[in-house]
């Protein structure tokens, strides 16, 4: 087998191609309807009166926390529906008798929702922003901040939404209905189990310092050692979150797709 | 070209849709695959384009396993479903984003096929209606020159006239590097089509003669009283007298009524058997 039978430049524009034609019209849609719900919020939070019944003269900079909700959202609601079409048995033939890879096909909504998607977005809240600093400066005497998408909070909002997609993505490929609630669902559970397991496990590695009456005596218990045993744990499992869970849904994703059947 | 080699298929562990199946298909033919409803067709045709994995046995195709759906096996083989659903594009828009993937897409095909089925290549798909749409994915699937094409009831929704326009387009469409399979219970649509005939009967193959076979082993007659006869295979009443199936041993080689073979395969299997072991 060569590399083309799993990638090939020319057909993976293709396939780009065709899903950006798919799913533009829908984007389109999902950004008129964020710009209707942000325009109203925008207006609702300029149009203040002080004491005297002037409108509030104050500098607003709240872009960052307008962008950052929708942004979640709406990444989170494309990523799931990334392989609609094999949720129609009537779809999915086409799907999946298109001449392109598994590998391809996995690329290809990663690159969509990740990077095109996080592009678009910003573009378009950087235009958007301005129109609305406009309006702003327009109807109100206050200073408006322009929208910086480097500032702190964007970035870690994009960090953690490249992250959250995954988790999404791979929901796409694996559940055959309503992938973004059984997605959450999934993600409910698992943090259900998560935490059952962790007090479990808190109370066994920690019986001796349980009393009869349950209680715990914090300073009973952190020696130096424990506590950096519970540090090292703490990393490694921020480290996994932001480093493992990503690429390993990413794969995950590429073996479900390889195995699904029509 | 395709192999099927001791195909097994099951959605459950207790209903097996496909038994043991062997079939191998040569290219330069239009196959006709008939059986009753429920007979396993569709699964089969599924398996062969990848879409469902066998359990047990393989299916390779111009020697590539189908499973693995490899893009080289893919733009080889194009699926016409009986049900399915196209994207809200123009058919020249679908054709400008679908057509780049099938290396041997001929244009100039798809046009004059559309042509053929008077349809308006600027016309929005989803406002086709069902028989419009098919035409657009049969003229599509002819038009890929993929070498393998497979079509799954395709002449249902298709409207008297275009039955006709259908088997003039898929007769002048093969060739000898091309393998077209056709599944379908509407026998009469596709008769003087189809060579070789595939019946299939509770999963497994239970026929696979070419025309000019069956037409040297089987005589088919009407017949005003029924005359009872050892070599008689099959017979059912129709208006004016009977339609019979019997060994031909005359060897002179007359017309098939494909609905009749397929009724006295299905409810004489053994005896067609016997005969064609010959």
């Amino acid at each position: 087998m060569t590399l083309d039978y799993y990638f090939d430049v020319k057909r993976f524009g293709y396939l780009l191609k065709r899903e950006g034609f798919s799913n533009l019209k829908l984007f389109i849609i999902a950004l008129g309807a964020v710009s209707g719900i942000l325009l109203i919020i925008f207006l609702m939070t300029i149009i203040q009166w002080d004491n005297t019944g002037k409108l509030v003269d104050t500098t607003w900079d709240a872009h960052q926390y307008f962008f950052i909700p929708p942004y979640v959202i709406i990444g989170v609601l494309f990523t799931s529906l990334a392989y609609k079409d094999l949720l129609h048995v009537n779809k999915a033939y086409a799907y999946l008798t298109l001449p392109v890879s598994n590998l391809e096909r996995t690329l290809s909504m990663l690159l969509l929702t990740t990077v095109v998607y996080t592009v678009l977005f910003i573009v378009y809240y950087l235009v958007f922003s301005a129109l609305l600093n406009v309006l702003g400066m327009i109807i109100s005497p206050s200073e408006f901040v322009f929208f910086d998408f480097t500032a702190e909070p964007v970035v870690k909002a994009i960090k953690l939404y490249l992250v959250i997609q995954a988790v999404f993505l791979l929901g796409a490929a694996a559940f055959k209905k309503f992938p973004f609630l059984f997605t959450l669902l999934t993600i409910f559970l698992a943090a259900v189990a998560l935490i059952i397991i962790t007090l479990i496990s808190g109370r066994l590695i920690f019986a001796e310092y349980f009393g009869n009456n349950m209680h715990i005596e914090i300073e009973d218990y952190v020696s130096s050692d424990l506590e950096n045993f519970l540090i090292k744990v703490k990393d490694i499992l921020e480290a996994a979150f932001w480093y493992v869970l990503a690429p390993l849904c990413w794969v995950i994703t590429y073996l479900k797709l390889k195995e699904r059947e029509v | 070209m395709i192999e099927i080699k001791d195909l097994h298929f099951s959605y459950t562990k207790k209903k097996p849709i496909l038994k043991n199946l062997n079939l191998e298909l040569q290219p330069g033919n239009i196959f006709g695959l008939l059986g009753k409803n429920g007979a396993g067709k569709s699964t089969l045709l599924k398996n062969i384009a990848g879409l469902l994995f066998p359990k047990q046995g393989s299916v390779k195709v111009f020697g590539h396993h189908a499973h693995q759906r490899l893009p080289q096996f893919l733009r080889e083989v194009y699926v016409i479903p009986e049900e399915f659903s196209l994207p809200a594009f123009t058919i020249n828009q679908y054709v400008d984003i679908y057509s780049v993937f099938y290396p041997r897409f001929s244009k100039d095909q798809f046009y004059s096929s559309l042509e053929e089925f008077k349809l308006d290549p600027k016309e929005k798909l989803t406002a086709l209606s069902y028989g419009q749409k098919k035409k657009v994915i049969i003229g599509f699937g002819l038009a890929s020159n993929c070498n393998l094409l497979l079509m799954d009831e395709p002449t249902n929704g298709l409207d008297i006239p275009s039955k006709s326009q259908f088997r003039k387009i898929v007769a002048s469409s093969v060739t000898e590097d091309r393998c077209f399979v056709i599944s379908t219970h509407q026998v009469k649509d596709v008769e003087n089509l189809i060579d070789p005939i595939v019946i299939m009967d509770e999963g497994e193959i239970i026929f696979h003669q070419t025309f000019e076979m069956v037409s040297k082993r089987l005589a088919f007659e009407v017949q005003q009283e029924l005359i009872e006869d050892e070599h008689v295979v099959y017979s059912q009443s129709v208006l004016g007298g009977y339609s019979v199936v019997t060994e031909n041993r005359t060897g002179v080689e007359g017309s098939i009524d494909l609905e009749i073979l397929f009724n006295s395969i299905t409810s004489s299997t053994d005896k067609i058997h016997q005969i064609f072991k010959q």
